[in-house]
C-alpha cells in the first residue's frame, strides 16, 4: 500500500500545475493555538521538543 | 465507525503551489455540493517553527474557513480519507514539519479521535501520531506550579497515540508527521 500511496502523492504533487490557482486562497485563521500559548520560551521548547522526541521513539518502537 | 481509504479521495479543484491549501468538492446528504478548503497554517510560534495548524471547511461570509461549522456529508469515510491524504502529501513534501490538530475548541476532534483508533494499523505505516496533554505540576509543599496570575501552570505532554484511550478521554491536542 506504501508504494501505492507515494505514486498517489507524487501524482498530486505533479498536477499542482494543472490545477486552477485563481481567487482559492482563504485567509488564515485569527485563533489560539492549545500548543502555541503554552510554549512561551525557549527552555519551555526545548522541554517540549525533549518530550516529543521521546513519544516519536516510543511510537516507532510499537 | 469511519473508514479511511487512500486510494479512494477527492480530487483538488485548486492546491496552492506550495500544498498549504486544498480545495475539494463533498456532497452534502440534501444533494447540495460544496467547496470544502483544507489549509495547513504555521501557528505562529517562533520556538516551534515547524507545527502547522489543520482546519477544514467551507469558507464563511468573510471568506475564512468555518472550521466549527457542523454539516452532513454525503460520504463522511471520502471526506476524511481526502483530508488524511491532502495531510500526508503535505508532510510527505516538508518532511521536517508536522501537522498539528487543536481538539480544544473543536467538536470534530472526536472525529479525528476515532479516526486515528479505528485505522491506526493503516495509518502508523504512513505517519507517526502523537497524543498531547495538559498536565500541572505538583510541588512538594502540596500547592500546584502556577503562572504570574496565580493560575495553574498548564505544561503539555506527548505520548504515542494510545490506541486504548477511549473517545470519551479525548487529547487536547493531536501532532502527526511522516514516517
Amino acid at each position: 500500500m506504501k508504494k501505492d500511496i507515494q505514486h498517489k502523492i507524487d501524482s498530486l504533487r505533479s498536477s499542482i500545475s494543472k490545477v486552477s490557482k485563481e481567487g482559492r486562497i482563504a485567509p488564515s485563521l485569527k485563533r489560539d493555538n492549545s500548543l502555541s500559548v503554552s510554549i512561551r520560551n525557549e527552555k519551555e521548547a526545548e522541554n517540549f521538543k525533549a518530550a516529543y522526541e521521546a513519544a516519536k521513539s516510543l511510537a516507532r518502537k510499537k | 465507525m469511519i473508514k479511511i481509504n487512500l486510494e479512494d479521495t477527492y480530487e483538488p479543484v485548486f492546491i496552492s503551489d506550495d500544498l498549504t491549501e486544498f480545495v475539494f468538492n463533498s456532497e452534502l446528504k440534501d444533494g447540495k455540493v460544496i467547496d470544502l478548503h483544507v489549509k495547513f497554517s504555521n501557528i505562529g510560534n517562533s520556538f516551534l517553527p515547524n507545527v502547522y495548524n489543520l482546519a477544514y471547511g467551507p469558507l464563511n461570509h468573510r471568506g475564512e474557513i468555518d472550521d466549527e461549522i457542523k454539516l452532513h456529508h454525503q460520504n463522511i469515510n471520502k471526506l476524511f480519507s481526502t483530508i488524511v491524504f491532502y495531510a500526508i502529501t503535505f508532510l510527505d513534501t516538508y518532511k521536517e514539519r508536522k501537522v498539528g490538530i487543536d481538539g480544544s475548541n473543536d467538536g470534530r476532534a472526536y472525529w479525528y479521535h476515532r479516526m486515528f483508533q479505528s485505522n491506526q494499523e493503516e495509518l502508523e505505516e504512513l505517519i507517526i501520531i502523537i497524543g498531547v496533554d495538559w498536565y500541572v505540576r505538583l510541588l512538594r509543599d502540596g500547592n500546584v506550579e502556577r503562572n504570574e496570575k496565580g493560575e495553574p501552570l498548564f505544561k503539555p505532554r506527548p505520548e504515542p497515540f494510545d490506541l486504548k484511550r477511549r473517545a470519551s478521554d479525548l487529547y487536547r491536542y493531536y501532532l502527526i508527521e511522516r514516517k
